[in-house]
């Protein structure tokens, strides 16, 4: 427990110590995607929503797929979109962080640069439009089902879970890209796989018995499950699920952090 | 402690490797097995910088030195041995890497700024100070990449230089920039000497050297081949530095000069008898060039030039055929293969004796060097046969011998017009 303490102590005052590279980097990151673009930030909207569009219209319209009772809403796209939003984060972040250290070769090679930051700052631009979707997705609850309960005050804490997870998991792929450039290709693969086995577009309880394993060892399952439950079926998670989140995203994120800060050390040698 | 930096017999080795796969096999492995060749690019060192001196490395191409600073921005780590860096650390590796060509000189200040360690607001009240030391006007709101190559160069100083840095590292970054902002760079580096700031700089230029250096330090192979005075590291490294250009050209030279050493019977005492180089040689072959030296007024033979002295240029001949008029002379080039002057022996009026086939010469051109600028001369001999008007090339050497200009004090331009300067008084000029 000490150990836990001193590790996120330290972590947490670097953090706040360079805050200010952290918002630079933040704001020129967002800056990045959109700059040169007419439409600006709004990509930031139409990308998902499309998404969101064209999958609604394979699985509900033609596939006649319904949410499974008690989801709290029957319309397909609320379920889908409530289950995809951390996913999208989730999987923008981890891409993207696989090329960061490698983007930013000429930052560290030349300046005194904490690497390590990059997967945050990523984060942190991804939950920007993360919270965009949320409140789109929360105005329509509102509108369509006119039901908002006090559960989606856990959103926040599921939201620093998967941070843990998604900054952990981000490290890695950073920092094995810069040896190995198939990583982040064989990211795409994985990530795909790893899409179409988290229950997005179904539920776990859609699962056959014996391959409902994929959901309980799935981090991403839990949180996709919580976001549902807390957003649109008003309850709130099973207690053993979200310690078992936890523990995944504790897990990742000091596995992560360490295997970073070690192979850290040859940045300067390979890039 | 006074030392601001400290290096305790570092050595750095880049592992060489056949894949980056392998790199990162190795990495995993822990040290049980090596998948690589070793190559050392640093062995061995250990120094002291004195906090608030100015301390230059000097060296040739891969000798060490952006390794070295690349240790000391702790960027790289040591093979082993220990590196110690007390203080902020700003380092001008390679000026404007850390900029984004897409976003504004003003965002990139920002940027720069924080990854130099300052907060938003600290970089809000340094702002006017960056823009203004970097005079690129109404540009910093403008992409970077409408920037030219200069005006990235000047802001990057400028950030770095504004961040309040402890401990300042500039890799020839410097060199590039026009005169005008280099001058004020230097001013600026000054200034920084005398507010205490430890600069730790590389660089080309044996000026700069001489004039912001207390101590200076000169990298050879990965090694410390001299540490201390600047003015003394500085001249045995240009003297090394000009041998080795000699034994280069020599080198080369010697396949030739094999074929045409034919030994002479009777030598003279004065005979020289040695072409360092020949790039290209033409002429009838009725008389032929034996040697070319460059001495100093002792006899000893120079690889610089002092401006403002007399040297001796010795040119030997020998003639195969009968020489009724003969004429020895020199070309003098500068570094872009410009004739820069000349002379010969009916040009100053000298009476040359007939030569007989068999027969060999020496002469000797005692030459008052104006002050040049420091760049290198080579010296390119010939005999010909006839008058100024009309004579028969019996044998030209192109750049026989190299050497390199002294740098005595600041030049401005290609040589020092002898000049006297005398005030005339001083009184009020109303201008109304």
């Amino acid at each position: 427990m000490r150990f836990f303490w001193t590790v996120g102590r330290t972590f947490a005052s670097n953090l706040i110590r360079r805050r200010a590279l952290l918002a630079n980097l933040v704001v020129r990151d967002f800056k990045q995607r959109y700059v040169g673009s007419a439409a600006g930030w709004l990509w930031a909207v139409i990308h998902p929503a499309v998404l969101l569009l064209s999958y609604s219209f394979v699985f509900a319209a033609v596939f006649k797929v319904r949410p499974i009772p008690g989801s709290g809403t029957d319309s397909f796209v609320l379920y889908l979109f409530a289950g995809i939003l951390p996913w999208l984060l989730f999987q923008e972040t981890v891409q993207r962080s696989a090329t960061a250290v490698l983007d930013s070769s000429n930052l560290i090679t030349k300046t005194v640069f904490p690497s390590e930051i990059l997967p945050i700052s990523l984060f942190i631009s991804g939950l920007l439009n993360h919270f965009l979707g949320l409140a789109v997705l929360l105005a329509i609850v509102a509108v369509v089902v006119k039901k908002i309960t006090a559960f989606i005050l856990l959103v926040p804490l599921y939201i620093v879970l998967l941070a843990l997870f998604t900054v952990g998991i981000g490290w890695v792929v950073s920092s094995l890209n810069v040896f190995l450039r198939d990583t982040a290709q064989a990211l795409s693969v994985i990530l795909t796989f790893w899409f179409w086995f988290t229950p997005i577009f179904f539920s776990a309880q859609n699962l056959p018995e014996r391959v409902r394993f994929i959901a309980r060892i799935n981090p991403l399952a839990y949180v996709v499950e919580a976001y549902r439950n807390c957003l649109l079926a008003g309850r709130a998670p099973a207690p053993a699920d979200l310690g078992l989140t936890a523990a995944f995203a504790i897990v990742s994120f000091l596995a992560g952090g360490l295997f970073f800060r070690y192979t850290k050390r040859a940045f300067g040698d390979v890039l | 402690m006074s030392a601001a930096v400290a290096m305790e017999k570092v050595s750095k080795s880049y592992p060489v490797y056949g894949s980056p796969a392998e790199r990162f096999k190795e990495l995993l492995a822990l040290g049980r097995r090596s998948f690589h060749r070793d190559f050392w690019a640093l062995r061995d060192v250990s120094f002291e910088i004195e906090r608030g001196s100015t301390f230059s490395i000097l060296g040739e191409n891969g000798a060490g030195k952006s390794t070295l600073l690349q240790l000391v921005a702790s960027i790289l780590r040591p093979t082993s041995g220990r590196v110690e860096v007390a203080g902020r650390v700003s380092a001008l590796l390679e000026l404007g890497s850390g900029f984004n060509p897409e976003f504004s000189g003003r965002e990139n200040v920002f940027l720069n700024g924080a990854i130099l360690g300052l907060s938003n607001r600290e970089i809000e009240r340094r702002y006017p100070q960056i823009v203004d030391f970097a005079e690129i006007g109404d540009f910093i709101n403008q992409p970077v990449k409408t920037y030219s190559s200069g005006m990235v160069v000047r802001l990057a100083f400028a950030v770095a230089i504004n961040v309040d840095p402890e401990i300042l590292l500039v890799d020839e970054a410097l060199a590039v920039g026009d005169i005008y902002f280099r001058q004020r760079c230097m001013r600026k580096i000054h200034e920084l000497h005398r507010a205490g700031v430890t600069i730790l700089f590389v660089t080309h230029n044996i000026a700069d050297v001489k004039s912001l250096a207390t101590r200076a330090m000169w990298l050879a192979n990965g090694q410390i081949a001299e540490l201390g005075d600047p003015e003394r590291v500085v001249s045995h490294f240009q003297a090394a530095m000009v041998n080795k250009d000699a034994r280069y050209l020599r080198e080369h030279a010697q396949a030739e000069a094999q074929a045409a050493g034919e030994v002479f019977a009777s030598r003279p005492a004065e005979l020289v008898e040695k072409i360092p180089n020949i790039d290209f040689r033409y002429g009838t072959g009725r008389a032929h060039v034996l040697g070319i030296a460059v001495m100093n007024q002792r006899g000893e033979e120079i690889g610089l030039l002092p401006p403002g002295e007399t040297i001796v240029v010795r040119v030997s001949v020998r003639a195969e055929q009968e020489m009724p008029q003969p004429i020895v002379g020199f070309m003098l080039r500068n570094h872009l293969g410009v004739d820069f002057s000349g002379s010969n022996t009916a040009l100053e009026g000298v009476e040359m004796p007939l030569l007989r086939p068999g027969e060999a010469l020496t002469v000797d051109f005692l030459v008052a060097l104006p002050e040049l600028y420091p760049g290198h001369f080579s010296f390119s001999p010939a005999i010909a046969n006839g008058t100024l008007e009309g004579y028969e090339m019996c044998d030209w050497i192109d750049n026989a011998v190299t050497v390199q200009m002294e740098k005595r004090r600041e030049m401005y331009g290609y040589f020092r017009l002898p000049c006297q300067v005398e005030l005339r008084g001083v009184r009020v000029v109303s201008t109304t």
